[in-house]
């Protein structure tokens, strides 16, 4: 194989589209283990898009490189729900039996090692993905394995397979439904009528935000434009999420109907799923559930019988957890670097390629199927006033029962932590790391958009972790996912991250707490979208409700600069001089 | 015809022709709206955030959103002077910034910004990043250690000059300007391209025209930056 053939024949499987850059360099680097400066001149060509815009998009993805990769690669998730003391001892054994160290490709060119961010397999961590396959459960024991398996390219049949954990199914997600029933349901109304029946549903968009779904529809529905776009979110990043995961394992039907009934309601024949590469693995399955709903009639030309057509593609992601936000989502799949836009023009009016666009979470359509079969009174009977239905709990962490949980909002954490079995913790992360650290004297709050939103994230951290630690291991992660477009969140996060660190140590004064405060006021204020207005809240959070913390690791400002740091700034004449410096006192 | 609306920045009555910016309306009726990646007659960007002001009380920058009939917009606040001054103060650590000897200095919008702000020292600990100097092209350079990552020039060589030979690679903090192919001097950019003076800082510079003009003669010498605006708005 070699570059001349591998990117014609890329570009021709997309038509030479120039929007489909990012699946002629997912393609390129499956297949080349790199993406090389060649190849994006080559691809650039071939598409006819500035050299400089491949280049662009090669190095924002995390699994995508210039540099050449193994032909396996190892990557394990860094993220706080998975680098427990199994993780640590477990990255260790890796870097042993490979004998590289992260980062590292072994002198054989079969295996790289590196890290990457969570990877949704937070109930079951430490985990990793090898190429697309995910590993969960790891230990230093499996991590033996877990090499030999790799290194005779036997790992489909060594026993890694992932976990449902699936521990309550509840009435809307889950539950059995006849393909096709809320479809049929849908196309005996009008669209304005399912939009009418979404809007009285009083559905909440289910990917953290919680933007009403009807009105979104109306907007878009309204929007001037022949051709309009369903776009389906599955770039589920949020550290300690992973109810996707399960929705598309077990009810990807129910997500591509909700689909095609948005297709309908708003008059759009395109839908996309747009996949997070981390969850490539699903993609045979998902294509497999497609192409059964294409010959029952549920996509296709002429939805159930009528006259309107609705299809679905499904867009693969490569590593960015900032995909999530839509406007970033809408670039990816232009193919383009995950960067958000500038709002308005919103996507409903402007989005994908331009077309009005509804962009709404993999739980959201998955709902909008039930709704339309069962109807909007009977799924607002669920949940409360302003959070109607059952959510999907994706809950990890110290807890006896981690995995997803459907129930209906408004429950407590309290009795959230009696059914998982986390009854001792000492902090309950709701919302993942850009939601809020809950405090054992709040664990009487509300789980809705009226109290504590969520996407789903619930993490548990018992007496023994090192909150801090936690904190810091989110600040990286945002450091890491920022795009960069804009200063406060490209440049904030990483003082941030350094200055909570300087506490860690032990070097932090009094003054440094409300210089974090200053500073992430500053981020969450300025910044240009959802990730940098809420990437400082672990720290927010925690300096609310866990002060303590930080001021008991606070030292006595010694009069000098306080960011300075002494000890740090002699280490490299100490190690030459082979002594401690002598401290003379006035 | 456009329609014209009207709305208020610190109390002071805008008229805007719908859709425009609220900093270009702001700009017509004499109000300096603090910016580093704007440039007038260019698409925004949205990337500095030096122009947000508070839309109906929520942060927005000024850059992007449209004027809206009747909305309050606050300008000159406590706490956005201190936002912006932090989001400067960043940009003053976060590249290599050497304005004693820079030859930007004086005509430079970064410094210009800083010095009307009154940030005199770096609030934050300094990054120190490794930083390349692209000298290839015979009369244009860039020095990466002073580039602010506003785009002005990419943006304008795509829509002005008519060559997309900037863009940005890598993420996050390590975010870069870049050029394609390698390096400049292969690319078809000329002195006289319009995206060698978008450049609000030294990153982006003519050779062999450095320290021309004298100090006391320079844009920003004796009147902060954005005083022109002012003036022309507010004749004496």
């Amino acid at each position: 194989m070699n570059l001349q053939q591998v990117v014609p024949e890329a570009a021709a499987r997309c038509g030479r589209d120039p929007s489909r850059v990012m699946d002629v360099v997912r393609e390129v680097q499956a297949r080349l283990g790199r993406v090389s400066d060649e190849a994006i001149d080559l691809i650039a060509r071939e598409l006819a898009v500035p050299p400089v815009d491949v280049k662009g998009v090669v190095t924002f993805y995390a699994f995508l490189s210039r540099k050449q990769k193994g032909r396996t690669v190892i990557r394990l998730s860094e993220c706080v729900g998975c680098l427990g003391a199994e993780g640590h001892a477990s990255a260790e054994e890796l870097q042993r039996q490979l004998g590289i160290k992260f980062g590292e490709t072994t002198p054989d060119g079969a295996i790289s090692l590196e890290h990457t961010a969570c990877i949704g397999m937070c109930d079951q961590g430490p985990a990793a993905l090898v190429d697309e396959q995910p590993i969960a459960r790891l230990t230093p024991e499996r991590v033996k394995d877990l090499v030999a398996a790799v290194r005779e390219q036997k790992l489909a049949e060594a026993g890694f397979a992932v976990a449902d954990n699936v521990h309550k199914k509840g009435e809307v997600v889950f539950a059995e439904m006849e393909p096709g029933a809320g479809l049929k349901h849908a196309l005996a109304l009008d669209p304005a009528g399912v939009i009418g029946e979404v809007k009285a549903s009083r559905l909440r968009g289910r990917g953290g935000a919680g933007f009403p779904a009807g009105t979104k529809w109306e907007f878009c529905a309204r929007a001037a434009g022949e051709r309009k776009v369903v776009l389906c979110n599955a770039d589920e990043g949020e550290p300690g999420t992973f109810k996707d995961r399960e929705i598309l394992k077990h009810v990807p039907a129910h997500v591509f109907e909700g689909m095609a009934i948005a297709g309908y309601a708003i008059g759009a024949k395109e839908g996309i799923l747009y996949l997070r590469g981390e969850y490539a693995y699903m993609l045979p399955a998902l294509e497999k559930t497609l192409d059964e709903m294409r010959e029952k009639g549920v996509l296709g030309k002429g939805l159930g019988g009528g006259k309107h057509d609705f299809d679905i593609r499904v867009q693969l992601g490569a590593g960015a957890y900032v995909c999530g936000e839509e406007s970033a989502l809408i670039s990816s799949c232009e193919g383009g670097r995950g960067v958000p836009k500038d709002r308005p023009p919103f996507p409903v009016e402007r989005g994908y390629l331009g077309l009005p666009t509804v962009v709404n979470n993999v739980e959201t359509f998955a709902t909008v199927a039930r709704i339309l079969e069962k109807g909007a009174g009977w799924f607002a009977s669920f949940g409360t006033r302003d959070s109607t239905g059952t959510k999907l709990f994706s809950v990890s962490g110290d807890c006896a029962k981690p995995g997803i949980y459907e129930l209906p909002y408004g429950l407590t954490v309290r009795e959230l932590m009696a059914l998982v079995g986390g009854e001792g913790a000492q902090a309950v992360l709701v919302g993942g790391p850009s939601g809020s650290f809950v405090k054992p004297e709040d664990f009487d709050r509300k789980i809705g958009y009226e109290a504590l939103a969520t996407g789903g994230s619930v993490m548990v951290f018992g007496p023994r972790r090192d909150l801090l630690e936690v904190v810091s291991g989110f600040m990286r992660f945002f450091v890491d996912e920022s795009c960069g477009h804009c200063v406060p969140c490209r440049v904030g996060n990483v003082l941030i991250k350094e200055r909570l660190d300087k506490i860690r140590a032990g070097h932090g004064v009094a003054e440094d707490l409300g210089y974090l405060e200053e500073l992430c006021a500053t981020v969450k204020r300025m910044s240009r979208c959802g990730l940098g207005q809420t990437s400082p809240n672990p720290v927010v959070t925690t300096l609310a409700s866990f002060r303590g913390l930080y001021e008991r690791r606070l030292t006595e400002s010694n009069g000098l600069q306080p960011d300075f740091d002494l000890n740090a700034a002699l280490q490299a004449a100490v190690k030459a001089q082979g002594r401690a410096p002598v401290f003379h006192e006035d | 015809m456009s329609e014209t609306i009207t709305f208020t920045i610190d109390g002071k009555k805008i008229p805007a022709k719908k859709g425009q910016t609220i900093i270009r309306a702001a700009e017509e009726a004499g109000v300096y709206i603090p910016r580093l990646c704007w440039l007038k007659d260019l698409i925004p960007g949205g990337a500095c955030r030096v122009c947000t002001v508070l839309v109906n009380g929520r942060p927005q920058a000024a850059c992007t959103q449209p004027a809206a009939g009747g909305i309050v917009v606050q300008n000159e606040t406590e706490e956005l002077f201190r936002w912006r001054k932090n989001i400067v103060a960043m940009l003053f650590v976060e590249g290599n910034h050497y304005c004693m000897f820079c030859e930007k200095s004086g005509n430079c919008e970064l410094q210009a910004v800083a010095y009307r702000f009154g940030i005199t020292a770096p609030k934050y600990p300094h990054q120190f990043p490794q930083r390349a100097v692209d000298a290839s092209h015979p009369d244009v350079l860039i020095d990466h250690n002073r580039c602010i990552l506003c785009w002005r020039c990419a943006r304008t060589a795509r829509v002005k000059d008519g060559k997309p030979i900037f863009g940005v690679v890598n993420r996050g903090i390590d975010s870069q300007l870049a050029v394609g192919p390698e390096q400049l001097g292969e690319t078809e950019l000329k002195a006289t391209d319009k995206a060698v003076e978008a450049c609000p800082v030294g990153a982006l510079m003519k050779k062999r025209v450095g320290y021309a003009v004298p100090v006391g003669k320079r844009l920003y010498d004796h009147e902060p930056i954005g005083s022109d605006i002012e003036k022309a708005g507010n004749p004496a």
